[in-house]
C-alpha cells in the first residue's frame, strides 16, 4: 500500500513538472509560420531580434533591422532544424575578433527543441555542436 | 517494526520529491545555462554561432597544445631510426586561404590565429 502511494507521488510529481513539456508534440509547421521575437523583447522595437519562419520552409534571423542569419527551417519529429548561413563578423559586439570574418560567408547546422508552446509563445533551446542556449520567443502580429 | 518501515518509506519518498523539486527548481530558473553564454542580452542565433566558433577555437587550442607536447615527446631521439614523414604537397596562397577559412569556420583556429595566419600568407606572396 505505502510503496504503491509513494510510486503515485513521485508520477505525480514527475508529471506536474513535466507536462508542459509534452507539449510539443502539438507542435506543426503552420504553428510556426510567422514573425517571433526572442528573449521576450518588444515587437514594436527595431532593436529586438526576430526570426521570421516562412511558409516555403526559409526563415531569417534580425536584430537592429539588419538580417544576420538566413537559411531554411524543417522539423523532424519535433526537433526543429536549422540550416543557417551567416558571416561571423555580423556578431562582433559579441566577440570583437569576429569582425576579422568581414565578408567571408559560412553555414552552421543548428537545433532547436521546442516546448511550453503556447498560442502566441513558445521556449525553446538551442543547440550548435556542444553549444546549448535557452530562449522565449513571442509571435508579433 | 511497520512503523518502522513505514516511516523509512516516507522518508525515502520525501528526499525523491525534495530532489526532483530541486533539480526542476535549477533547471528552471533563468539564470540557469547549460553552457557559458557569450551573449547575454544579445543575439540568440548569433550567440551560439559566435560561442560555437570561440568554444570549439579554444577547444582545439588546448587540443593541439596537447597533440604538439605528444609530438615533441615521440620526436626525441631515439635509439630505433624512424622513417622521415613524407613532405607535404605544396599549396598555393590561394589554396591556403580556402584551407584557413574553414579552420576558423568549423572552430579549428581562433579569430586571432585566423588574423595572423592570413597575414603571414599574404606576405609570403
Amino acid at each position: 500500500m505505502i510503496r504503491t502511494f509513494n510510486c503515485v507521488a513521485i508520477f505525480m510529481v514527475l508529471g506536474l513538472f513535466l507536462a508542459p513539456w509534452a507539449s510539443a508534440g502539438d507542435l506543426t509547421p503552420e504553428y510556426l509560420i510567422g514573425r517571433w521575437v526572442i528573449d521576450d523583447q518588444n515587437c514594436s522595437s527595431p532593436d529586438s531580434e526576430y526570426v521570421e519562419f516562412r511558409e516555403n520552409a526559409t526563415f531569417e534571423s534580425t536584430r537592429t533591422g539588419k538580417a544576420e542569419i538566413v537559411g531554411f527551417w524543417e522539423f523532424n519529429e519535433d526537433i526543429l532544424a536549422l540550416h543557417m548561413v551567416t558571416s561571423l563578423a555580423f556578431f562582433d559586439d559579441i566577440h570583437q575578433a569576429m569582425a576579422d570574418f568581414q565578408g567571408q560567408y559560412h553555414y552552421f547546422p543548428g537545433k532547436l527543441i521546442i516546448f511550453n508552446t503556447d498560442q502566441n509563445s513558445f521556449e525553446a533551446f538551442g543547440v550548435i555542436g556542444d553549444v546549448i542556449e535557452r530562449t522565449t520567443a513571442v509571435r508579433c502580429q | 517494526m511497520n512503523k518502522i518501515r513505514n516511516n523509512r518509506a516516507h522518508n525515502i519518498t520525501r528526499g525523491v520529491i525534495f530532489l526532483v523539486v530541486l533539480t526542476f527548481c535549477f533547471s528552471m530558473a533563468p539564470g540557469f545555462k547549460t553552457e557559458a553564454r557569450a551573449n547575454d542580452g544579445a543575439a540568440f542565433l548569433g550567440g551560439m554561432v559566435a560561442a560555437h566558433v570561440i568554444g570549439g577555437a579554444v577547444r582545439r587550442s588546448e587540443r593541439r597544445t596537447e597533440a604538439a607536447e605528444y609530438q615533441a615527446y615521440s620526436q626525441q631521439p631515439r635509439s630505433v631510426q624512424q622513417a622521415a614523414p613524407a613532405p607535404a604537397a605544396k599549396q598555393t596562397a590561394k589554396q591556403k586561404l580556402d584551407e584557413l577559412d574553414k579552420l576558423a569556420a568549423g572552430g579549428y583556429i581562433t579569430p586571432e590565429e585566423y588574423k595572423a595566419k592570413k597575414k603571414a600568407i599574404l606576405d609570403s606572396m
